[in-house]
């Protein structure tokens, strides 16, 4: 069909279409193309009814030419291909040979109408390096159509609940001429977002049924879904895709070519190709209700489950297979291996799975098999019961559970040195269930473990303690053996703390009205202050000495003076055997705080 | 000498008041320990929705905590909403990752996802040094990298003190705390790195679809499902690239997905 639908166009770009033709490499320039033409296979179409307008370059070697400028196009749908071919001329000319090569370029666009109307398509024009031509235009009448089927689409129920199986139909009526039905490749991106589905029928092929009480053609589209959704979904409007033949209007006013056309080529029309969109369904996805069984995988059906063993009797140690067959219109993925129950005297082996997948009557039913290999340890007769699938029954809304009789084996002594008699071989311990793990009860307060310490500015204060915990601990250890070693320098140190010590035992006697004490005390403390400063003994000085040595030291004139008048009156009171007065030793003591004071900046 | 602390004592103030400005507590705690108090007694009732929003009020009020994730994510097992159970678990899994019952619930919840994702397999070594990698959590990885550091100057310190063999002896645990600290740095650094620019992403809707681009006009790769954990690779605008252990990948809405 498809074949003869092209050479149809074809033809007609030839015959019955505009042809725009420019002039044969009239204005060869020195780029390799040569020529341009282009042709419109038709000049009035339908709407969905493709058309080929084609352009062809001719050029000396093949190259990858750009695409012709078309103008007009919007109102079609446009698929663009490109195809190559090549011809020779060999001439002799006066005994000469000359061979030529010439490579057509083929730009073919399929251009399918979305709405009805008159349009110009162009104008065309072709550049390339110097090479130019303009093509000109040409006008495309394009007329309704009428749609060429009728649809009705149906789902089994309104209501389902999650994982259930709905049959969706969509039957189709099919008008005069309508050859072939498809529907969209990708019905995944229309439907699978909302439901897993699977189509019942492989092809679309017509069959009589009686629509309005009239025997018809129909064709029906059959598809199993199953919603994934809970609560309202819409089933979008699924695109048919129709080939129909036209009868092309006025017979009689055709052409001797178009009546050979249509007579070899399909009888007497063209062959569209349009989409009619089938009305969108809506209707509810309920949810499970709460309360599934362990094991429970989202099974929503009917499902049936039988288990068998390939033998009845078995030495111990040799294998027996277990098959256990799971039957159900479910989801067919919501079929998993089935929990075994506690097989204490076998050594099990994960089984092997096969599934198919099959249409009965106007439903999708799948049958999974899982073939286990089981070893008996021990003879005797075994049992093995409770092989269980669990599921959701949509009609009685209740969590049912799909059983296997039990199967006995008989287990006969095994070979020597195989597992028997009273060796039971040891094994892990069966699950019989399975399930998330409990909560966490530790009721102690919450924390917030995503605030990190290094979003803080503390962190990186707390980063920069350890060196300069280090550097503190060089200089404690350098001031350490300095004072050790540097007599001077550890006087000078600890000259202030000394003072301080005096001073407090003087103000101590000034309070206790004590007043030779608190000038011994004074006097004491002005004399070490002064030796620990300079590192020069002044005791056994006398006053111009100790005066004259502090000025040589750095100490000012005046502080100097200071110092000397102070130690005289301290001298007084200490060997005239007078007894100061309160406010004079407070005058005395206060003098003698900022004379140290002074001395301490100018000896440093 | 006496300036200089003045200013080193006037930079540790300032940073420290920073920090305590950062710090600011915008967390609810008390509020949130309360909410998480009521989902756990909402939950032994059975009444799972009604934890679920009790643990979710608790993770509003702005705690962080892997068992706070955890419980909620049990919850929001039971009620089979499996994406946002996975996204739970993950988060829980983020803050304590050497958790075994988080570990077990976040495979048990995943084999009930409908998209098996394969992890390339990988030698003894290269698991033994993931294992050693993702297996602390990033806040007592922070500490002991600073334990380990403090260490270092502290023996030094402490040596300067001692006599010939005792520094020695500190001089040893000086080194060993340093090429501890070298040792655990690049997996701390990838942590944090991770933590700050990158993630994982988790499907929380039935279906996501993944595009070659960012935008529904790119290619259509595959299909994910509900509970599918991507790693995020970059973000664009609401789209974020993300790609799978085995290497699939692609461009999917932000917003049919939740950050760990």
């Amino acid at each position: 069909m498809i074949g003869n639908k092209q050479m149809n166009l074809m033809m007609r770009a030839f015959m019955v279409g505009l042809t725009l033709l420019a002039a044969l490499g009239a204005t060869r320039a020195d780029a390799a193309v040569r020529a341009a033409q282009a042709g419109l296979s038709a000049s009035q179409a339908m709407v969905g009814e493709a058309i080929q307008l084609q352009v062809q370059v001719s050029s000396d070697k093949k190259e990858d030419l750009p695409w012709p400028k078309v103008e007009g196009l919007e109102p079609f749908t446009v698929t663009k291909n490109v195809s190559y071919s090549s011809s020779s001329n060999v001439s002799i000319i006066n005994g000469a040979v000359s061979r030529s090569e010439q490579i057509i370029t083929l730009f073919v666009y399929t251009l399918t109408p979305q709405r009805s109307g008159s349009f110009t398509i162009g104008p065309i024009r072709y550049d390339y390096k110097d090479f130019h031509q303009d093509m000109g235009s040409a006008v495309l009448t394009v007329t309704k159509s009428e749609s060429g089927l009728s649809t009705r689409s149906s789902v089994s129920k309104g209501r389902a609940f999650v994982g259930e199986q709905v049959l969706y139909t969509l039957r189709i009526v099919p008008k005069e001429g309508v050859q072939s039905i498809s529907l969209p490749q990708d019905l995944q991106k229309l439907i699978g977002q909302k439901f897993f589905f699977q189509q019942l029928d492989k092809e679309i092929t017509p069959h009589m049924a009686t629509v309005d009480g009239h025997e018809t053609r129909v064709f029906d589209v059959r598809i199993a879904l199953f919603p994934l959704l809970t609560g309202p979904v819409t089933l979008e409007g699924i695109p048919v895709e129709y080939r129909q033949v036209r009868r092309n209007p006025g017979s009689q006013g055709q052409s001797v070519m178009d009546a050979f056309e249509d007579a070899f080529f399909g009888g007497g029309g063209r062959v569209i190709t349009q989409t009619a969109l089938a009305a969108p369904l809506r209707m509810e996805a309920l949810a499970l209700p709460a309360g599934a069984p362990a094991g429970f995988t989202g099974s929503v059906g009917n499902y049936s489950l039988s288990a068998r063993l390939d033998k009845s009797t078995v030495p111990a140690g040799d294998a027996v297979t277990l098959t256990i067959t799971i039957r159900g219109n479910g989801q067919p993925k919501s079929i998993t291996a089935p929990v075994l129950p506690s097989l204490p005297y076998f050594e099990l082996y994960d089984p092997e799975e096969t599934s198919e997948t099959v249409v009965e009557g106007a439903s999708l039913v799948t049958t999974k098999t899982f073939k286990y290999v089981l070893i008996p340890s021990r003879e005797g007769a075994q049992t093995i019961d409770g092989i269980s699938f669990p599921y959701f029954d949509p009609q009685r809304k209740a969590y049912l559970s799909a059983r296997a009789p039990a199967l006995n084996l008989s287990v006969t002594p095994g070979k020597a040195g195989a597992p028997g008699g009273s060796f039971v071989a040891q094994r892990e311990i069966s699950a019989l269930g399975s399930d998330i793990r409990y909560l966490k009860t530790d009721n102690a307060e919450l924390r917030d473990d995503a605030d990190l310490p290094y979003h803080h500015a503390w962190f990186y204060v707390l980063l920069l303690l350890p060196p300069l915990g280090l550097a503190g601990a060089f200089f404690v250890r350098r001031r350490r053996e300095r004072l050790a070693s540097d007599t001077a320098y550890s006087r000078r140190s600890q000259a202030s703390a000394q003072l301080r010590k005096r001073l407090r035992g003087a103000r101590a006697a000034q309070q206790a009205g004590q007043g030779r004490e608190f000038y011994r005390a004074l006097s004491e403390a002005l004399v070490a202050f002064a030796s620990d400063k300079i590192n020069q003994e002044f005791r056994g000085l006398t006053h111009p000495e100790a005066r004259a040595r502090l000025e040589q030291k750095g100490a000012a004139a005046e502080t100097a003076s200071a110092y000397d008048e102070l130690m005289q009156r301290c001298d007084f009171v200490l060997f005239a055997g007078i007894t100061p007065s309160a406010e004079e030793m407070v005058r005395d003591i206060d003098a003698g705080e900022k004379l140290l004071a002074r001395l301490d900046k100018e000896l440093a | 000498m006496k300036s200089l602390m003045n200013l080193s004592a006037v930079i540790l103030l300032t940073l420290v008041s920073l920090g305590a400005a950062k710090n600011s507590p915008t967390a609810d705690l008390p509020g949130a320990t309360a909410a998480f108090r009521a989902g756990n007694a909402a939950y032994e009732q059975g009444r799972y929705d009604e934890a679920a929003v009790e643990y979710r009020k608790a993770v509003d009020l702005g705690a962080s905590d892997a068992r706070l994730y955890y419980n909620q994510g049990n919850a929001l097992f039971r009620l089979n909403r499996l994406g946002e159970a996975v996204l739970a678990y993950e988060r829980a899994r983020k803050l304590a990752p050497s958790d075994a019952d988080i570990d077990f619930n976040l495979r048990f919840a995943q084999s009930r996802i409908v998209d098996k994702v394969t992890a390339p397999t990988t030698n003894a070594l290269t698991r033994v040094l993931w294992d050693l990698h993702a297996g602390y959590s990033l806040r007592a990885g922070l500490w002991s990298a600073f334990a380990l550091f403090a260490l270092a100057f502290a023996a030094i310190a402490v040596g300067l003190f001692l006599t010939a063999w005792g520094r020695i002896a500190a001089l040893g645990i000086s080194a060993l705390a340093f090429c501890g600290l070298l040792a655990f740095s690049p997996s701390l650094w990838l942590r944090i790195h991770r933590q700050e620019t990158t993630g994982r992403a988790v499907v929380l809707e039935p279906v996501a679809e993944l595009y070659s681009g960012p935008g529904e006009k790119h290619e259509l790769l595959f299909r994910a499902h509900e509970g599918t954990v991507f790693e995020i690779v970059e973000r664009r605008g609401e789209w974020l690239s993300v790609k799978l252990p085995d290497g699939k990948g692609g461009f999917i809405l932000a917003r049919k997905t939740g950050e760990v």
